[in-house]
């Protein structure tokens, strides 16, 4: 049986503890309903999203160069990754477009294969732009 | 252990209240932020984005594949390399009898041949033969001089015969319609008319670079739209900052273009020579409907400046940003306050 407290003996007054635990709350509670809660920037690399045949197959951080291969319909495209940017430098496609379409660096622009249905978009959390027209 | 038996005191209840206060904020929070969510798959030719600002993935997901079902039944409709599409069976049968097409289909060659009036020429709807000749798609092929007059004899707007029953024919063998310059613009905006009709906001809707979109962010800031550097193509010409419900499509020399002998050759046709414009790098084009921009980017991209200028003194709700043959930006009045050109 749990011993009761003497109603002398009860904690009524608010503590400092109390009082800081109610600050930090309100805080956080305004700063969630603030219009900056929703664009503070939490990351800045950019990261690329391959899809093949618009399906997405894989997400990266455009920071570590490399090659990258997908397969589509037609056969395997490659991805040659570069600080920030990406390229095609291959792909069976019968006109070579996206290979000329060289480096792409801005968030928003994309690298397409179209006939082996691979897309390399690149998107950033904060990006400077929603799209890229071309 | 001790147990309080006294009612705690009002001050302890009212703190005890702005806690409970405190902590439910986020979720109510929660349940009112919308966010934007998108879904890309290739259609109509080419890769198609679109992105729904919505309060919940569910919502957001039927929206997404209403709209694509929307485009894919167009692309089906319009398709001209399916014969079951109204485009393929025009280019297939038209020379011969006239081909009953969709109203739908009927009405946007009315316009397209319309739009080819109004731009004097510099838009055209038939350069199917034209476009096949150059092969664009396939490497590139540099017509001979009889390649390229037999061509432009089955090309131009008059060589399509539309008839007041929704019929449409071709007056010699040979013409062939390609949509290439009004096909995806069309496309977006039946996209978003339907995406309207269903209660979404803001979207944007991206084919291939051909752009649609109305609304505002979840954080209420406009739409940021990149144009594409002519030669850079790592690099942007500029942004610009969408205020209004507009659409915004670019038409550049860069894109399915081809090199030989030293010569690179632009997908962009001049119906009047059956030859690559060559007026201009890139041609942006701000509308009101993907539809129109769409057409007018390549229209001005025939056109040349001098045109170009005549035509958009009599039509001041288009804006353009344009980079002519020699390098040099011109900005519309009316969008130089929403464009920032690249540092």
């Amino acid at each position: 049986m749990p011993s009761r407290l003497p109603a002398d003996r009860v904690p009524h007054r608010i503590t400092p503890a109390d009082l800081l635990l109610g600050v930090v709350l309100a805080a956080a509670s305004l700063w969630w309903w603030s219009p900056w809660a929703t664009v503070a920037p939490a990351a800045t690399a950019a990261t690329a999203r391959v899809t093949v045949g618009g399906a997405t197959v894989e997400e990266f951080r455009l920071d570590r160069p490399g090659v990258r291969r997908y397969r589509g319909p037609l056969g395997e495209t490659v991805v040659e990754v570069g600080r920030g940017r990406v390229r095609i430098v291959s792909s069976p496609c019968p006109n070579g477009q996206c290979r000329k379409a060289g480096w792409q660096g801005s968030p928003g622009a994309a690298v397409v294969c179209v006939p082996n249905r691979v897309a390399v978009i690149l998107d950033g959390r904060f990006p400077r732009v929603d799209a890229v027209s071309r | 252990m001790i147990v309080p038996t006294s009612v705690p005191s009002v001050r302890r209840r009212l703190l005890a209240g702005v806690v409970c206060l405190a902590a439910l904020l986020p979720s109510c929070r929660l349940a009112r932020r919308e966010e934007v969510f998108r879904e890309t798959r290739f259609a109509m030719g080419s890769l198609v984005e679109i992105s729904v600002v919505a309060h919940d993935r569910a919502a957001a997901d039927a929206h997404l594949a209403a709209a694509f079902a929307e485009i894919e039944r167009l692309d089906a409709l319009l398709g001209s390399h399916r014969q079951q599409g109204d485009i393929g069976a025009l280019n297939d049968r038209g020379h011969r009898e006239a081909v009953r097409l969709s109203a739908e289909t009927a009405a946007l060659l009315e316009r397209a041949r319309g739009a080819g009036v109004a731009t004097g020429g510099a838009f055209d709807v038939t350069l199917g033969t034209l476009m096949r000749l150059w092969d664009f798609d396939h490497g590139g092929h540099v017509p001979t001089p009889a390649e390229l007059e037999d061509a432009r004899a089955r090309s131009g707007w008059e060589r399509l015969v539309l008839g007041p029953d929704g019929s449409a024919s071709f007056d010699r063998p040979g013409v062939s319609v390609d949509l290439g310059g009004i096909g995806q613009g069309y496309g977006a905006d039946c996209a978003g008319k339907l995406l309207r009709s269903r209660g979404v906001t803001a979207a944007l809707i991206n084919i291939s670079g051909d752009l649609l979109l109305w609304g505002r962010k979840p954080d209420g800031s406009p739409w940021q739209v990149g144009i594409q550097h002519p030669r850079k193509p790592d690099q942007l010409l500029g942004t610009l900052r969408v205020d209004r419900d507009e659409a915004v499509v670019t038409s550049g020399d860069y894109e399915r273009s081809f090199t030989a002998g030293g010569v690179t050759y632009s997908h962009i046709l001049d119906p009047g020579t059956g030859k690559p414009a060559a007026h201009y790098r890139s041609v942006t084009v701000v509308a009101p409907t993907a539809e129109e921009a769409d057409v007018l980017a390549t229209a001005i991209s025939a056109m040349g400046p001098r045109r170009a200028a005549d035509y958009l003194a009599a039509h001041p709700g288009i804006g353009v940003v344009t980079v002519d043959a020699g390098g040099k930006l011109f900005v519309s009045p009316c969008l130089t306050d929403a464009f920032t050109p690249a540092g």
